[in-house]
């Protein structure tokens, strides 16, 4: 009987063992387990045989494992060490493809991180993620409302899954400190409550507390670090310091600490002194609201006692609360989370493009760096490295070229981001960014640079590696060591070059031209805008109207108050003069359809122009003298006004050059805007005047925009067209006025004038023109430049891809070359076969680029657009030929007998 | 810097050299149980061998085929010059460690 362990364990044994040991080990374990076999039968020697088999092949296993895993990190080190040498060894390819990847990852990271940070931002509070603002939802408006103190009182009272509720509204005000230091405070009008609930202690002296709010108690401030800073010249002892604050003795009773500016960017703040006359349902001030979700609530149970609020509001007071359910949300969110996504994946989709882009670029170059690997490459395998183990290496070497530019990348935005972040909102108009705003970069947007970094490595390193050692290594070597390699820029490589030169000829004439209308800037230059001072004037939010009959009394007076508002301005010996005119809310308006209707030989003209109802003075004020017909004169503001004026702008772009004096406008559909006082009613048909010069500057902004000046009188006023319905800020108007030269600046005395007609009007936004407009323009400057470097780096990596590509494919052609010339073909034919290959990618390009850009570029106003398409499609196809030339004239210069012999 | 050898890694090498006659894995591993008293994974052993043999402490070469052994060679090992010396360096560390510590103390000290 043999002796031998059962045979399949055996072979389990010998299988799992490494060859240099196995055979010492097996024969151990025969060993063994003939003498446990001897001494307790043959079952008990089996069972002990496999226990030993079992403990030995799994120790075994796991030493393998660590062995691989040791062996792999070692490798990975030294690919990205390689990957490091061949940044240096191809220095063009490092610049050109990492510069592309940096800048879309700037600016896809940047973008993403700007919308998060705008949209969810999370607050620099203790458990700020359980702060939350409430607001009412208008089921016939179809958006939010303001909350009214009113729901405020019944609130606090209801829902025990918050506390601390306050309500805040915000407005600018003048501050005359008792030394006659005189600055504008960004103020809020605020709950107590808000300080204990932000739980940031003050920096001196105390925060507001609910005594304060009492309406016959002393009226307090707590100021802002920076207002303390520049209006007590951070006084040490400020506290009991008495200021002037609109106009109203005010005491200072502390500081909050640099930093703090709830709830968005406040410097200043006062108790809310609500009139409890006047929390009746719809009837008390609107405000925002806002609270710290209860221990151990969520904003899911707040949201349902507040639906329970709701209902019972609805059934008390069904005409006021009927159409309205309180809501609540994180404080500083702007969005709800499926809006967020959308607008995040529609950041990150461009994102996405932009790297791909740069991407497939550069996975281009590096093909082409490849293709002069392919002997390396070769010999490896033949040396026994798996295509596994190339492809990891080429990964890694995309890997670093990717992780160092998507780093630079990263670098870029954090350095940027700040400063994009305080240019956006000086656009809005804002005085600083709200107190969450920061620099850094969410860990989300870092995780997600990271990933789509990785998927960039794999398109750069992958894909190329994968052409390059595909195929038979015997194949491969015989073709190198003949003289030529096997990897062929074939059809794929001419889409490439086609698609390649479309996508520039589409892109780059777009990118110059709007960076061309960017760069405009004709009028603010010679336009003294900063001798001009401009506000909007409007009512203080806080002080309600108490009554419908208020509201109509208000509406009748307000342009008789504003009008009184501007002469007691006039009489100021520093203003040179005054002019009312509708509100900067225009900014973005890009004007309404009107219809121009001449004497009757020519048929109306449709066009879209901005309208700006303006005062008597404003034209003048402006320096929009008459080129023709007349200005507006006193008989056209009046009650039954129909005279306009039009612009320079309004003669060229809309109607071509025509005259328009004596023809009438009629102003066409909305298209759903607001109906707010800026343009006449729809319908309303007015008769041209005269045509103005182009101011420097206007409500709209500098530059040439067609504009239509109507008297201030033209539009319809009711409650609803000044946005007074639900709208606690209007009706507001825009205050221009120019100063004399050299007079000191005006602004803490404005506020004084303001409050001496009307102390319920305010003032805000004030500025001077230079101020309010500059940052728009550098705005669009800023839009610009991101536009010139993509185009730039758009062009650049065009230009290197059409030169790789064209060259390899021509230099994979050497031979043919030369063996036609060996059995007799001439010199001049062979360049025209080569040329003329090249010439016909390079053209369809050009062609298929030109469809997209031709039809966008005659749409567009710059003149640029069509000058540089020729510029760019000429650029590539130079590229693309020169690329070609080199190659060709050392095809040409091989002896036809070497070409010969080497095949 | 070579790594210094760990307590099992001695406890081998020490038993290759107390084997009388060839010292494979069954005379190893019987050795170290028979001084130390302790149940030894045969697989712990094994691994070690190799790792030390790859670290060139041990050298192994293989026997004649032996009946008893199924015609199997036992794989030999024999400890190396610089095995025995890192077997001393670690003995004189721990002497050093030690030094004139009274071992019967150690449990009294606090």
């Amino acid at each position: 009987m043999s002796a031998s362990p059962p045979g399949p364990l055996r072979r389990l044994l010998a299988r799992a063992l490494p060859s240099d040991v196995r055979e010492g080990i097996v024969g151990d374990l025969d060993e063994l387990y003939g003498a446990r076999r001897r001494q307790g039968g043959a079952t008990r020697a089996a069972l002990w045989y496999a226990g030993q088999v079992l403990a030995i092949s799994g120790r075994f296993a796991a030493e393998r494992l660590r062995d691989d895993l040791a062996a792999r990190s070692s490798s990975v080190g030294l690919d990205l060490k390689l990957g490091l040498r061949m940044l240096v060894k191809y220095p063009m390819l490092t610049l050109v493809g990492g510069i592309a990847i940096a800048v879309a990852t700037a600016i896809g990271v940047g973008a993403s991180e700007f919308v998060r940070d705008l949209l969810a931002p999370s607050l620099p509070l203790e458990d700020g993620e359980r702060i939350v603002r409430l607001y009412q939802l208008d089921a016939d408006a179809g958006g939010s409302t303001p909350a009214s103190l009113y729901d405020l009182e019944v609130w606090r009272a209801s829902i025990s899954s918050l506390e601390e509720l306050g309500a805040y509204v915000t407005l600018e005000q003048g501050l005359v400190s008792d030394r006659g230091d005189v600055g504008t405070v960004s103020l809020a009008r605020i709950s107590a409550s808000a300080f204990r609930m932000t739980r940031v202690p003050p920096h001196l002296g105390r925060f507001l507390i609910e005594a304060d709010e009492h309406p016959d108690a002393t009226p307090v401030v707590v100021l802002g670090y920076d207002a303390w800073q520049t209006l007590l010249s951070g006084d040490p002892d400020p506290t009991g310091r008495v200021v002037q604050l609109g106009g109203m003795p005010t005491t200072v009773v502390g500081v909050m600490p640099e930093g703090f500016g709830f709830p968005l960017m406040q410097n200043a703040w006062v108790p809310w002194r609500a009139d409890p006359a006047d929390l009746q349902p719809g009837r008390a001030p609107r405000a925002t609201l806002f609270a710290r979700l209860a221990p151990g609530a969520t904003l899911t149970s707040a949201q349902a006692e507040l639906d329970i609020a709701g209902r019972r509001a609805a059934a008390d007071f069904p005409e006021i609360y009927g159409r309205l359910s309180p809501k609540l949300s994180a404080f500083a969110r702007r969005a709800s989370g499926g809006r967020l996504a959308l607008v995040l994946s529609g950041v990150g989709l461009l994102f996405v493009f932009l790297l791909v882009v740069a991407c497939a670029n550069v996975a281009t170059l590096v093909f082409a760096r490849t293709v002069t690997r392919e002997g390396e490459i070769a010999v490896r395998t033949s040396l026994g490295a798996t295509r596994g183990r190339i492809v990891s290496q080429l990964f890694a070497e995309a890997l670093v070229l990717v992780g160092a530019a998507t780093l630079s990348g990263m670098l870029l935005t954090r350095v940027t981001l700040g400063r994009i972040g305080r240019l956006f909102f000086d656009v809005q108009q804002a005085p600083r960014p709200p107190f969450w705003w920061n620099d850094a970069l969410s860990p989300g947007t870092i995780a997600y640079a990271i990933v789509l970094a990785l998927v960039g490595a794999l398109m750069i390193g992958v894909v190329p590696a994968l052409k390059a050692t595909g195929g038979d290594v015997q194949t491969r070597l015989g073709r190198i060591s003949a003289g030529g390699g096997q990897l062929r820029f074939g059809g794929v490589w001419t889409v490439v070059i086609v698609l390649q030169i479309a996508i520039s000829v589409a892109f780059l004439p777009l990118a110059v031209s709007q960076a061309g209308t960017a760069f405009e800037n004709p009028l603010l230059t010679g336009f003294p805008a900063d001798a001009f001072v401009t506000a909007q004037l409007g009512r203080d939010p806080s002080v309600p109207l108490r009554t419908e009959a208020e509201e109509t009394l208000f509406l009748e007076g307000s342009q008789r108050l504003f009008q009184e508002v501007r002469d007691r301005i006039a009489t100021d010996p520093t203003v040179q003069g005054v002019a009312l005119a509708s509100g900067l809310s225009a900014m973005n308006h890009i004007g309404s359809p009107v219809e121009f209707v001449g004497d009757g030989s020519s048929p109306p003209i449709s066009a879209r122009a901005r309208t700006l109802l303006v005062d008597r003075s404003y034209l003048d004020l402006m320096g929009a003298t008459p080129i023709a017909g007349q200005s507006l004169g006193d008989a056209d503001f009046g009650p039954n006004t129909r005279a306009v004026v039009v612009n320079q702008a309004f003669v060229e772009h809309a109607l071509g050059g025509r005259n328009p004096v004596g023809g009438q406008l009629r102003f066409s559909e909305r298209e759903g805007e607001a109906s707010i006082v800026t343009t006449p009613a729809q319908g309303a048909s007015v008769d041209i005047v005269g045509v103005v010069r182009n101011p420097g500057v206007d409500v709209f902004g500098p530059g040439a925009h067609a504009v239509i000046y109507a008297p201030l009188d033209l539009a319809p006023v009711t409650p609803r067209a000044v946005g007074l319905v639900g709208m606690p800020q209007a009706p507001a108007t825009q205050l221009f006025l120019r100063m004399r030269p050299g007079a000191p600046p005006l602004a803490g005395r404005l506020y004084g004038m303001v409050g001496a007609v009307d102390p319920t009007l305010r003032l805000s936004e004030v500025g001077t023109l230079g101020e309010a407009w500059r940052p728009v323009h550098m705005g669009s400057r800023i839009g610009a430049w991101i536009f010139m470097s993509v185009g730039a780096i758009v062009l650049m990596l065009s230009v290197a891809g059409i030169y790789a590509l064209m060259s390899f494919t021509v230099s994979q052609r050497t031979r043919e070359i030369a063996i036609r010339t060996a059995v007799g073909a001439g010199r001049r034919q062979i360049v025209r076969v080569i040329f003329g290959r090249a010439v016909v990618q390079l053209l369809a390009g050009v062609a298929l680029g030109s469809l997209v850009a031709v039809p966008v570029l005659r749409d567009g106003v710059a003149d640029e657009g069509p000058g540089s398409l020729v510029v760019v499609s000429t650029l590539l196809i130079v590229a693309g030929l020169a690329a070609c030339t080199v190659p060709v004239r050392r095809a040409l210069s091989i002896e036809p007998a070497a070409a010969i012999k080497s095949e | 810097m070579p790594k210094g050898l760990g307590e099992f890694e001695q406890m081998v090498l020490l038993a290759v050299l107390h084997v009388k006659g060839d010292a494979y894995g069954v005379p190893i591993v019987d050795e170290i149980e028979r001084r130390t008293g302790r149940k030894v994974s045969r697989a712990a052993v094994y691994v070690t061998l190799r790792r030390l043999e790859a670290r060139g402490l041990v050298s192994s070469w293989m026997s004649e085929p032996t009946g008893e052994r199924g015609g199997k060679s036992r794989r030999c090992v024999r400890v190396e010059p610089v095995g025995a010396e890192m077997l001393r360096e670690s003995r004189r560390a721990m002497e050093s460690m030690w030094g004139d510590l009274d071992p019967e103390s150690v449990q009294d000290a606090p």
